[in-house]
């Protein structure tokens, strides 16, 4: 392991990815932020004298990302971290802590100052197949958002769709009258990416948007997506299960399990050099093409990687080289 | 681990491993608009303990091949050539001779296992029933058979009585694995059965098969799009593109020297993470469509060392190594293209090319 630059501080305080700079330059930071979920307890388990569970979704997390940055966040199913992008862009309300959109606080927005903030805060979502209404021709579901937030001039609807559509790289001549069963699935992504950015948002949730594609278009959408960042400054999600794709696009990596974080930093830092056990569980289980390389298969037990209860008592964060965290029992 | 697994095979019988050969398979699809040539003289051969792995992309062709040796196609599907397990032709047999084989020499593991679990039977049951219904023994010999399966995939006996919606998605996944080894079958066919998990849940999944594989050795087909699935469960790879094998040999041979451009752009599109430096290359363009298929070769359109002579003649599969065939015109060439498919620039040059063909009224 690199030597230890031991930097400790308590989480409460100030933890999280959360690189030096003024608050302004986040776009989206959110702070102790909790969704749990209570299961049961409806009448009919009360009767029967079942207790309701709470499932603890996200557990306190601390999160920020900057205009331009792609961050990404890994774990495996059920580790929360479709919950977390989700309660980000306020499709779910936290059970507490707080997030704020360019310094505003939405942790709680309700009626107009929610659509207004969703404006902002748009999801590209996994399946390309379920996302878009096969009724709908290219020019009406890229038109869609305008309408919906309210932009009455049609000319401009109409430019507003033109333009999208160029910046995912369809040209509009040849798609805008089409409809969805027409489009291969990375084209279908494209305009469920379209659609995402018609709106100018700054703040883009990416929920697994290329684990449903054929390996030789996924490259090209995870570059979409990046070079748009790039491009329109936007702060993006990319949610995924795959920690090798991340490391293609992200600057800055979270790595999810039972609802916190429990390693983050510099993306090629962490992959790296990743220091928690489970980060490095969810390395050792990505297949290799490369048949020369006999990759190590790391067979950590379960004992070996904390559960859930050992998790919770890993409060605080060790900064094992600059802009690379591990979270760790005090 | 490997102790019940040596119990489990001694308490079934052990049947020899299936050899299986395909010869030119034609299957084609009847469409509004015509036939759509799913598969298109699909040749192929299984040795008896051999593992192989049947990759590509959505559309190739893969999951038809699956069908069809499954004999799981549509009715109005127009099927040709044979299919030959030990020299029987399924293809031709009547429903009580695939009776007869199903569970004993061909047992399958779907795409979505998961949701092919009844939902109102325990699972233990649904296991039972299954050896029950192809071999002679008792209903406690075969519980106690469930059980040893159900050590060998990692899932706890006595969770045998659970129903279904009590699993995770990844132990209802193993747990159709444990009912498709419970009879023992010469062939394993297994269609992406992975493909709905997670890498954590995947690699798990994957080390299992891969170690029954190696103590009963029995015949693997693996269907996926995942080459790096294939790179570490399989020996052989056979690598489809629009209804045809376009490259096969052995797993090592064909993806550190592949000879198909089209393989070389699918490993370069493969994330890696333990090469910093490599970048990620899509292929440019769309598959052609199959109820017309272009007369050369297929991927053709999407080629960057196409010539005019691609265009007009098929190319055959051409032995290129001591097990290892391709079906491009150039094997001479293939050192160089490999070299310049790492760059991108090459395939970016794909791109106006298409354009151009389209707009010239042509291509694809």
């Amino acid at each position: 392991m690199a030597p230890m630059r031991k930097k400790t501080h308590s989480p409460a305080a100030n933890t999280g990815p959360r690189p030096a700079g003024s608050p302004t330059d986040f776009v989206i930071a959110a702070t102790g932020l909790k969704k749990h979920f209570t299961i049961g307890g409806g009448i009919i388990a009360s009767l029967l004298g079942r207790p309701a569970r709470v499932v603890k979704a996200v557990d306190g997390v601390d999160i920020a990302i900057r205009r331009g940055e792609v961050f990404g966040l890994v774990g495996e199913s059920g580790s929360g971290k479709s919950t977390l992008g989700m309660t980000l862009v306020r499709v779910h309300r936290p059970t507490s802590g707080t997030i704020r959109f360019r310094g505003e606080e939405v942790t709680n927005a309700k009626g107009k100052a929610l659509k207004a903030y969703r404006r902002h805060a748009q999801v590209i979502f996994q399946d390309p197949y379920g996302s878009l209404n096969p009724r709908l021709t290219v020019a009406q579901l890229v038109e869609e958002p305008l309408k919906i937030h309210g932009l009455r001039d049609q000319g401009e609807r109409a430019m507003r769709v033109i333009e999208a559509l160029e910046r995912v790289l369809m040209p509009p001549a040849d798609y805008l009258h089409r409809f969805p069963h027409e489009l291969s699935g990375g084209q279908r992504q494209r305009i469920a990416i379209a659609r995402a950015i018609v709106l100018e948002p700054q703040f883009i949730v990416a929920d697994e948007p290329v684990s449903m594609l054929d390996v030789s278009v996924q490259a090209g959408i995870l570059e979409l997506l990046k070079r748009l960042s790039d491009e329109l400054g936007l702060a993006v999600l990319y949610v995924s299960h795959d920690i090798a794709t991340v490391r293609y696009i992200c600057n800055r990596v979270a790595v999810m399990h039972y609802g916190r974080f429990v390693e983050h930093g510099d993306v090629r830092k962490v992959t790296a050099r990743p220091a928690h056990p489970y980060t490095k569980r969810l390395m050792a289980a990505v297949p290799s093409v490369d048949p020369t390389t006999k990759r190590k298969r790391v067979t950590l037990s379960e004992e070996e990687v904390p559960g859930e209860e050992a998790l919770q008592a890993e409060r605080q964060w060790v900064e094992i080289e600059a802009d690379h965290f591990v979270a760790s029992t005090p | 681990m490997s102790v019940p697994a040596v119990k489990a095979a001694a308490l079934v019988d052990r049947k020899p491993p299936v050899h299986m050969r395909i010869d030119e398979l034609r299957v084609n699809y009847r469409v509004a608009a015509g036939y759509l040539k799913a598969v298109d003289g699909v040749s192929l051969e299984v040795r008896p303990g051999e593992t192989i792995g049947l990759v590509g992309e959505s559309g190739c062709g893969k999951s038809t091949v699956a069908k069809a040796i499954l004999r799981l196609l549509p009715e109005d599907a127009r099927v040709e050539g044979r299919i030959l397990l030990d020299g029987e032709d399924v293809l031709r047999m009547s429903n009580k001779e695939l009776r007869r084989i199903r569970w004993t020499k061909l047992a399958f593991i779907t795409q979505s296992a998961m949701n092919s679990l009844d939902p109102v039977y325990r699972i233990g049951d649904q296991i039972v029933e299954s050896i029950l219904a192809h071999e002679n023994v008792g209903k406690e010999q075969a519980w106690r058979r469930a059980e040893e399966l159900f050590t060998l995939v990692g899932i706890k006996p006595a969770r045998l009585k659970d129903y279904p919606h009590q699993f995770s998605g990844g132990m209802r996944q193993r747990a159709v694995i444990a009912m498709a080894l419970s009879l023992n079958a010469g062939l394993l066919l297994a269609d992406e059965p992975t493909t709905a998990l997670d890498s954590i849940m995947q690699d798990q999944v994957l080390a299992r098969i891969r170690r029954l594989q190696e103590e009963l050795s029995r015949s693997m087909i693996l269907v996926t799009h995942d080459m790096a699935v294939v790179a570490e469960t399989c020996q052989t790879l056979a690598v489809m593109y629009a209804g045809k094998i376009i490259e096969t040999g052995p797993v090592a041979d064909v993806l550190t020297n592949p000879f198909h451009p089209y393989t070389m752009g699918l490993r370069n599109a493969f994330p890696r993470i333990d090469d910093e430096r490599r970048q990620l290359i899509s292929i440019p363009g769309n598959l052609p469509s199959l109820l017309d298929p272009p007369r050369g070769c297929r991927f053709a359109s999407r080629c960057p060392f196409r010539t005019e002579r691609c265009t007009r003649e098929e190319p055959a599969l051409l032995k290129v190594g001591e097990r290892q065939f391709s079906a491009c015109h150039y094997p001479d060439q293939a050192g160089e293209f490999r070299a310049r498919a790492e760059e991108r620039r090459t395939w970016d040059r794909v791109d106006p090319m298409l354009r151009a063909a389209s707009a010239a009224g042509g291509g694809p």
